[in-house]
């Protein structure tokens, strides 16, 4: 047993070594300015400057009215001008694909009844069933709080996230990698441009719902935590192309329905808003753009006042601008 | 459950741990329930064919050992090979046969047949453990094996984990005594067992996976690739199916070897053999074996006429076809084999009466011999891997029509890598696969315990760089073993 111990010891050193070694040679080796490990390893990604941007200038310590979480539609779906407008100040955390995981550990290391008073979680359901890699990398390797980094690669039980780990490390010797970090505003990035009607993008509308039981298990994680925590939580979906496959759908809300009901959180959902769902509404097949977030996000507001869950404006105006979405 | 899933990697210490903490007696019981666990992280269900072939089976042998009638005995015989064989037939077999009916009444009457198909999945590993069932029959029913009569111990024959979904297929000589002899811990078995492992794992999830996305490419729509693509795509399936095996079988038989169980070995550097007759007694030898056992043997093998020799071989290889998988792709390739096989017999014939033996010896005719053999392996692949024999008819069409042009492996590189980002990482896969092929026969020598590193620190520094090389390299997505669908 000893032998068996000290062996153990010394492979376990050694490895370590080899393992940092092998590291350091691909994260130094950069063809084109960017590290070999990127190109190397699975799952490792250069991009992800808008995750690291947006969590540094965040301030735990400020109060804000309303925080936003969840994928790509998040973070170009609700923008916080629009918010502003109507007399709330409010951050926008989404991040690339965010996975339910990912979301749990943000709220849990990031927002408190303090300075959340409302969280508003953005849910989409491609998003939901899939167990990707993508947003728990984005987060090991750009979150700006080590315990979030930390929690989450260790949840992650996989063993790509201790290269993640080392990538966040070792860039943090040198620049952080700060691609894309231009255009955003409180954590929100604009679309301004067009889904090419000519270019549907069909294909990306081709996928088949299944359910994940991992982001299932951490939405509910996630909800019991707020509730906890006394952080009041909205769900909301925001809308999506006519084209989109309505059947998802229903698996996706068989799945989530009953935890916002176990939890009492209400979800609005606006798939098939009215006058939103025509495809000059988006900048590419699932995004909204320019025109349609302004809309959608005064409805949500309006709706949200409506129900209570917002004050009314602190500026003392109902809605700075009741959309005309039929016209639109 | 996977062994390359993270569910393994708690799943196998737990049971190594309490198999050494247990007693003896409980040992057999601990290594059924956890093999039944491991078997029902799939389809849960299934367990219950498992084991209602295992009872039968069991019986089957108790019988075939206590009656002297030979009669009796081939009824016995019977009873078993029609519960196994019947089982294959359903599971795996049914709705290629009725596909191939209903084509035959389509052009005949215009219709297909009534018959219905049948939705149900295919177990996991059902042509193993039925091969490795039928094993012991056969066994007992030559008078070369005793009969179980420890139902938990003949259980476990059948459903020791570490073989159980893609073998070895092994035989009851081998193994059965093992489970009632009382193993100890010992360091070198462990330590031995766990290097085997991880070289396992590295073929597995470094060069097995990785390149499977690239093959997976080309070989969806072949009609859209080049030649280049598709020659390129097809060598990498030889390496792709030769680490996913034998990566299975290295982390079967060094998990078996932990606990102090010897499983017989699956594979010996294939692609270094210099005939095709070399190449099946180093590919996937408890298959070959098996066949050669109860299927070449029974025929009269060689010691027959050369026109009934050579058709014993191609029935054998035929068999083998369809041992693989219920699709005509797999018997092409089965027959293939068959065929080469019998090519060589007519060859060596030539060359006896020439008196061209000595040729053999010399060193390029050694090498030529070896990449002769590893092309006519890896064009047989191309059937094994086709979705269609009409797919695999146009990639060797694509091939034969031009391979190189200017630029064409440029272009068929960026083609695989699917983005631009991940031109560099399908060179660096490339590569990978060289290395390996260079260092395999080596490392076949470390991992086996044939070739001992002088000093201990290399055998530490190596081990680092394969475990270090799986976290950094390893491709860790949900990929399944190729031969688990067998």
């Amino acid at each position: 047993m000893k032998h068996l111990l000290k062996s153990s010891l010394i492979f376990l050193g050694s490895l370590v070594v080899v393992y940092l070694a092998l590291f350091a040679v691909l994260f130094f080796i950069q063809p084109g300015g960017i590290p070999f490990i990127y190109r190397a390893t699975q799952g490792n990604l250069w991009e992800g400057g808008g995750t690291w941007i947006k969590f540094q200038k965040f301030n735990k310590e400020e109060k804000w009215d309303v925080i936003v979480l969840g994928s790509s539609h998040a973070y170009r779906g609700y923008d916080p001008e629009i918010f502003k407008q109507h007399g709330y100040k409010m951050y926008n955390l989404g991040t690339s694909n965010q996975h339910m995981m990912c979301t749990y550990f943000i709220a849990k290391n990031y927002l408190n009844k303090d300075n959340c008073k409302l969280l508003i979680l953005d849910i989409y359901d491609k998003v939901f069933s899939n167990n990707h890699i993508e947003s728990k990398s984005d987060l090991i390797q750009n979150v700006c709080d080590d315990k979030t980094a930390l929690q989450t690669a260790l949840a992650s039980d996989d063993l790509r996230a201790i290269n993640m780990i080392a990538l966040r490390y070792f860039n943090k010797l040198e620049a952080p990698l700060n691609h894309d970090t231009a255009g955003y505003t409180n954590g929100y990035k604009v679309a301004a441009k067009f889904l090419d009607p000519r270019k549907k993008d069909e294909e990306k509308m081709k996928w088949t719902y299944s359910t994940c039981e991992s982001q299932v298990k951490y939405l509910d994680k996630l909800l019991a935590y707020c509730k906890e925590a006394g952080i009041p939580v909205v769900v909301a979906e925001h809308p999506l192309p006519a084209i989109y496959t309505m059947r998802h759908h229903e698996y996706f809300l068989k799945d989530v329905e009953p935890i916002f009901k176990r939890h009492g959180v209400p979800f609005y959902d606006y798939m098939n808003a009215p006058g939103l769902t025509g495809i000059r509404m988006f900048s590419d097949p699932t995004h909204l753009n320019h025109l349609s977030v302004p809309i959608y996000n005064n409805l949500l507001i309006r709706d949200l006042q409506r129900d209570k869950r917002l004050p009314l404006s602190t500026n003392g105006t109902a809605l700075v601008q009741q959309p005309d979405l039929q016209r639109k | 459950m996977l062994f390359n899933s993270f569910e393994f990697l708690i799943f196998f210490p737990v049971v190594t741990i309490l198999f050494f903490v247990l007693p003896h007696r409980f040992r057999w019981s601990l290594l059924l329930t956890a093999s039944c666990f491991f078997y029902m992280y799939f389809i849960p269900v299934y367990i219950l064919i498992l084991f209602g072939t295992i009872i039968i089976d069991y019986i089957a042998g108790i019988y075939l050992e206590d009656t002297r009638d030979p009669k009796r005995k081939r009824f016995y015989l019977l009873c078993s090979l029609v519960a196994n064989i019947g089982v294959l037939a359903v599971f795996k077999y049914y709705n290629f046969f009725l596909d191939n009916i209903n084509e035959a009444a389509l052009l005949a009457f215009d219709q297909p047949t009534a018959l219905r198909y049948l939705g149900i999945a295919l177990p996991i590993g059902l042509s193993f453990h039925t091969f490795q069932a039928m094993s012991y029959t056969f066994e007992v029913y030559y008078g070369r094996q005793k009969a179980e009569r420890h139902f938990g111990i003949y259980a476990l024959y059948v459903m020791f984990y570490p073989q159980l979904v893609a073998g070895p297929i092994e035989r009851p000589q081998n193994i059965l005594h093992q489970f009632h002899e009382k193993k100890f811990f010992e360091y070198h078995r462990l330590s031995s067992g766990l290097r085997l492992m991880v070289w396992g794992l590295f073929k597995k999830v470094v060069i097995a996976d990785n390149v499977a996305g690239l093959v997976n490419i080309a070989y969806a729509n072949p009609e859209d690739h080049t030649g280049m693509t598709l020659l390129l795509t097809s060598y990498f399936f030889a390496f792709q199916i030769y680490c996913d095996f034998s990566g299975y079988s290295d982390m079967a038989i060094g998990a078996a070897r932990v606990m102090g169980y010897d499983l017989m070995e699956n594979f010996r550097t294939p692609y270094v053999a210099k005939s095709i007759k070399e190449f099946w007694s180093r590919w996937h030898i408890s298959l070959s074996t098996w066949f050669r056992d109860y299927l070449y043997i029974p025929l009269g093998g060689n010691r027959v006429s050369k026109s009934k020799w050579m058709f014993n071989l191609f029935l054998v290889f035929l068999v083998s076809g369809i041992w693989h998988g219920a699709n005509w792709t797999y018997v092409i390739w089965g027959a293939l084999h068959g065929i080469y096989l019998m090519i060589a017999i007519v060859k060596d014939d030539l060359l006896e009466r020439w008196g061209a033996d000595h040729h053999a010896k010399k060193r390029i005719f050694r090498i030529f011999n070896t990449l002769l053999t590893f092309h006519l392996v890896t064009f047989a692949w191309i059937f094994f891997r086709a979705e269609s024999v009409g797919d695999a008819f146009t990639i060797i069409r694509n091939i034969a029509g031009g391979i190189y042009t200017p630029g064409s492996f440029k272009d068929a590189i960026s083609i695989l890598a699917d983005d631009p980002k991940n031109f560099s990482r399908t060179i660096f896969i490339m590569l990978l696969i060289l290395g390996f092929l260079a260092l395999d026969p080596l490392m076949d020598k470390i991992v086996k315990g044939k070739f001992l590193l002088p000093q201990a620190y290399m055998k530490y520094a190596l081990y680092s760089f394969i475990v270090a090389s799986i976290i950094l390299f390893g491709f860790f997505g949900e990929v399944s073993f190729i031969y688990f669908q067998f």
